[in-house]
């Protein structure tokens, strides 16, 4: 370029241009991974093209090479808009005629002839807006997507701003600078405008499906968490002790006691139920203020390692004491001169269940009366009948918590038996068989096959990681959520955001789950892949006769809510076979405690690849079944059988 | 996990719902520096509606624990149980916390 | 039946390359990334596999994510190009595991015990003023969201054994459920 040509170009309109065509470029590129229908990528080449002729301009100021390239960018423009409303003759004749007049019309411009530039101008002009007129509009099925949709009410203006550009162009002859300051610019403007309204009407409907589907999640989770949860008692430990300590503190004339059980899981013994005033009969440590309440506390919490110490000692050996007259007693350190510190007579009787010390309980008394051999008579009595009591409570309470836990299981179970189909649907083009094992108390496999309108099929696989009740919860969830959104014509990687997303943090526990997602396109063998840290796909090859395995690096939904979950496609030929299966198959021990592995679950395909479906997995099923043996199944096992028919 | 805080004459009782771990324990304890630069001074940590509860977030409890008694204010944890109980047995931590049984034992200890 | 780290009275992390606990023999094995964020869900598909009766609501599942938490955190510092190897193996009547990372092993394992030491004594004394020094163990890789306490009652947990091979980064543990103490 030359200096005259550099300064034309400042002082004109033309470098406003290409900065706004380049901006419009990344714009569009950016806001393409909001929709999975390619609209956005029209207007990516659109604006690529425009952004090409004025660059072109700038070397070769031909009015004729203008219009040429105009051509072009409008056949471009009516093909990409046209793509995602259906393919055919019309669409692909329009906008083919117009790129070749174009580029026929720019060949002729360069040579230096100018015969029949008017002509070609006609010919390549009329036909790229007569598809925008006209292409797509008959077509009204729901199928068509959101992108779709909106693109065939912005199809009428944007012929109509095309037609008159093209108009001006010819009036003008594109070397006036009127063309270039308003027409040009105002054609830029309109592309813009066009490209926002499509933007925000896609963002609006994102956020607003988004929160549709949480909704819909947490009136889920609501429902079962308020059917599900476990009926709660009045029952508890704490009142028969304080009970216990009640009767034994009245009946022996005590000025208080304590009730002390041994720990489940160490070597201790503790207060457990604190009446009245109880001196404590072992050393207070020296730091401690003698401070009524500070010494009370200090009781109430007070733990002793059980053969150690007067409370120890007794409760490793059962048997009960009776000091009259505590004050003169080695047995009783002294610790204060208080009156409510100072000790008069104490009693202590076992809490005896089947052989077993479970407890203690001690009386106290701080005025002038020792206890008498009555007294403890009853306190003795007391203790036997009051163990019963104790154990009894224990053993309720164990039962309580087994049978949660048996009826968390159970509830978990059905659950699954219910979210799993109970046949799976047909799927054109292809073949499907599959089996599952559920293990006791796991609940962790889901699968389904969703019908799409248009022919398509959703494969759903995953392996929930929760606990009782909350991983059937999350079964519930994915397949709602899926069952919801699989119809909005979004890809398979934004579904399996969605989901994600409805998963994610909004719920009080951690819940995990790997998914796998296949869309099956038809019946081309054309997939879509997606996959949360699900197991790779094992897929066997007709062609070579041989396996590969498919695989996409991911965390399991769940995990973090703003993770991005990316796709690939599968072709899939005649004979070829795709094998979903979970964690359980491959890890499935026999009783020399080997894993089945990866490895011979493709010997096993390998061997009975000829078969169907589903008689494929039954053998699969066979093979695991006898290498396992007699060990116990820890996880559940699910194999998923997919093979292309032949077309 | 969600916090909750609700009023009971001059005393604040947070109600904690969920599971405390690792990913969100920290929340409790940035909670009670929140309250304690709004000059609360009585406590009370409900835990009834948690089930389960790791090392993270028996430090969030030592954390605002020891934070409150060192300020010379009042701090009751109410409603242990289950493995949150276990555990903290586990630690042997159950004397180094104020506990009541229920949040009535705790609105009384707090007014002793 | 006796606690293996129990020495003097107190328990003690030992370190014991020839402890039968490293046995891996029919054990299941699974291996993780270090990745912080899937902690939880590591440890959900090593305990799912739990019979139910040995979960105890939740404390199973605790004890073992604390594991893994600091293999993945302390040992491997969260890089997740190092993986975490666990081996495990569940009945009714026990819960045995190996968890193995690619760190530099537990540098601090004596700090640790000469701490619990403290810690213990203080508790024997019922002394919780002094207490309030030991209820949190600090070590270089700590921060303010680590509890300090995991060990404690991993020690108590683990009551058939808490051990760490001569690199320290490995630890093999044992949980016996016998009969409960109180109850049928």
């Amino acid at each position: 370029m030359d200096p005259a040509s550099i300064a034309r170009a400042l002082g004109g309109p033309e470098l406003v241009q290409l900065s706004i065509a380049f901006i419009l470029i990344i714009a569009f590129a950016f806001w393409q991974r909001m929709e999975a229908e390619g609209v956005m990528r029209g207007f990516i080449v659109v604006a690529i093209l425009a952004l090409l002729r004025d660059i072109l301009w700038q070397f070769h100021q031909s009015p004729g090479l203008y219009i040429a390239s105009d051509l072009v960018l409008l056949g471009a423009l009516a093909l990409a808009f046209g793509l995602p409303l259906g393919r055919g003759p019309f669409l692909y004749l329009g906008s083919a005629v117009s790129i070749a007049a174009g580029i026929l019309a720019g060949v002729f411009d360069v040579m230096g002839g100018d015969k029949w530039q008017s002509a070609l101008f006609l010919v390549g002009g009329i036909p790229p807006i007569a598809v925008l007129f006209f292409h797509g509009s008959h077509r009204r099925d729901i199928s068509a997507g959101q992108g779709g949709r909106l693109l065939r009410t912005i199809r009428l203006p944007l012929a109509f701003v095309s037609l008159l550009y093209l108009g001006a162009e010819a009036y003008a002859v594109p070397s006036a600078a009127w063309f270039h300051f308003l027409i040009v610019s105002a054609w830029y403007g309109s592309i813009a405008l066009v490209g926002f309204i499509f933007v925000d009407i896609l963002r609006k409907d994102l956020v607003g499906a988004v929160g549709y589907y949480e909704e819909s999640v947490d009136s889920l989770y609501d429902l079962f968490t308020a059917t599900g949860s476990v009926i709660k008692s009045g029952f508890s430990l704490q009142e028969v002790l304080d009970g216990l300590i009640g009767v034994a503190v009245e009946r022996t004339g005590a000025n208080g006691g304590v009730v002390l059980l041994t720990e489940e899981f160490e070597e201790i013994i503790a207060v457990r139920s604190l009446q009245g005033r109880f001196p404590p009969p072992y050393k207070l440590p020296d730091s401690l203020p003698r401070d009524e309440e500070r010494v009370t506390s200090h009781v109430r919490h007070a733990r002793f390692r059980l053969g150690e110490g007067l409370f120890g000692e007794l409760a490793r050996d059962g048997s009960s004491l009776l000091i009259p007259d505590a004050a003169n007693d080695p047995r009783v350190p002294p610790n204060g001169d208080e009156d409510w510190l100072r000790l008069r007579s104490l009693m202590v009787a076992p809490l005896q269940a089947r052989d077993q010390v479970i407890g203690l309980v001690a009386v106290a008394r701080i005025g002038d009366d020792p206890f008498s051999e009555r007294d403890f008579d009853r306190l003795k009595l007391l203790g036997s009948f009051g163990a019963i009591s104790v154990s009894d409570a224990f053993t309720f309470l164990e039962a309580a918590e087994r049978g949660d836990i048996d009826r968390e299981a159970a509830i978990a179970e059905e659950i699954q038996r219910t979210v799993i189909p109970r046949k799976l649907p047909e799927m054109p083009g292809y073949d499907l068989g599959v089996y599952t094992s559920p293990a006791r108390g796991v609940c962790s496999d889901y699968y389904d096959v969703i019908p799409v309108r248009g022919g398509r099929n959703l494969v759903v696989f995953g392996d929930v990681a929760g606990k009782g009740v909350s991983a059937g919860l999350v079964m519930v969830m994915v397949r709602s959520i899926l069952h919801l959104i699989v119809h909005s014509t979004k890809d398979a990687a934004t579904l399996m955001s969605w989901v994600n997303r409805g998963l994610s943090g909004k719920i009080d526990m951690d819940h995990f789950s790997t998914l796998s997602l296949l869309f099956a396109n038809g019946q081309d063998g054309e997939m879509e892949y997606v996959n949360a840290a699900h197991q790779p796909l094992v897929l066997y090859r007709k062609a070579s006769d041989s396996l590969e395995s498919v695989d996409i690096k991911s965390i399991p939904i769940g995990v973090e809510r703003s993770t991005e979950y990316s796709s690939r496609s599968l072709k899939l030929d005649a004979g070829d076979i795709l094998l979903l299966y979970s964690d359980g198959v491959i890890e499935a021990m026999n009783e020399q405690g080997r894993q089945f592995g990866r490895k011979n679950l493709g010997n096993a395909l390998l061997r009975v690849r000829e078969l169907g479906a589903r008689e494929i997995a039954e053998s699969i099923k066979t093979e695991l079944d006898d290498f396992a043996g007699a060990t116990r199944r820890h996880d559940d096992q699910t194999l998923l059988v997919i093979k292309a028919r032949s077309r | 996990m969600e916090l909750k805080i609700r009023k009971s004459g001059e005393n604040y009782i947070i109600d904690v719902n969920g599971e405390m771990d690792l990913y969100n324990s920290y929340r409790l304890k940035e909670l009670v520096m929140k309250m304690l630069e709004k000059k609360v001074e009585r406590f009370i940590v409900n835990l009834e509606q948690v089930d389960y509860i790791d090392s993270s977030g028996i430090g969030a409890l030592i954390y605002i624990c020891s934070t409150i008694k060192k300020m010379n204010l009042r701090l009751v944890i109410t409603n242990i149980h289950g493995s949150v109980k276990k555990v903290i047995e586990l630690t042997k931590l159950m004397g180094y916390f104020p506990i009541t049984p229920t949040i009535e034992d705790a609105l009384a200890k707090l007014e002793e | 039946m006796k606690n293996e780290n129990l020495v003097e009275g107190v328990l003690e992390i030992r370190v014991d390359e020839n402890s039968p606990l490293f046995d891996r023999a029919g054990m299941l094995h699974k291996e993780f990334p270090s990745d912080f964020r899937q902690i939880r869900y590591f440890t959900l598909l090593i305990v799912q596999s739990a019979p139910p009766e040995i979960k105890e609501i939740n404390l199973l599942e605790q004890q073992i994510s604390e594991v893994i938490k600091n293999a993945v955190k302390h040992g491997n510092r969260s890089n997740p190009e190092k993986k975490v190897m666990v081996w495990y193996e569940f009945s009714p009547e026990h819960a045995h595991l190996i968890v193995e990372d690619e760190g530099q092993g537990f540098k601090d394992l004596e700090k640790w015990n000469a701490f619990n030491r403290n810690r213990q004594s203080c508790l024997d004394k019922q002394d919780y003023e002094s207490l309030s020094e030991y209820v949190s163990f600090r070590s270089a890789t700590s921060d303010d969201n680590d509890g300090g306490n995991a060990l404690f009652a991993a020690l108590e947990y683990w009551d058939g054994g808490f051990i760490f091979n001569q690199k320290r980064n490995s630890v093999a543990m044992l949980k016996r459920f016998p009969k409960r103490r109180h109850g049928a």
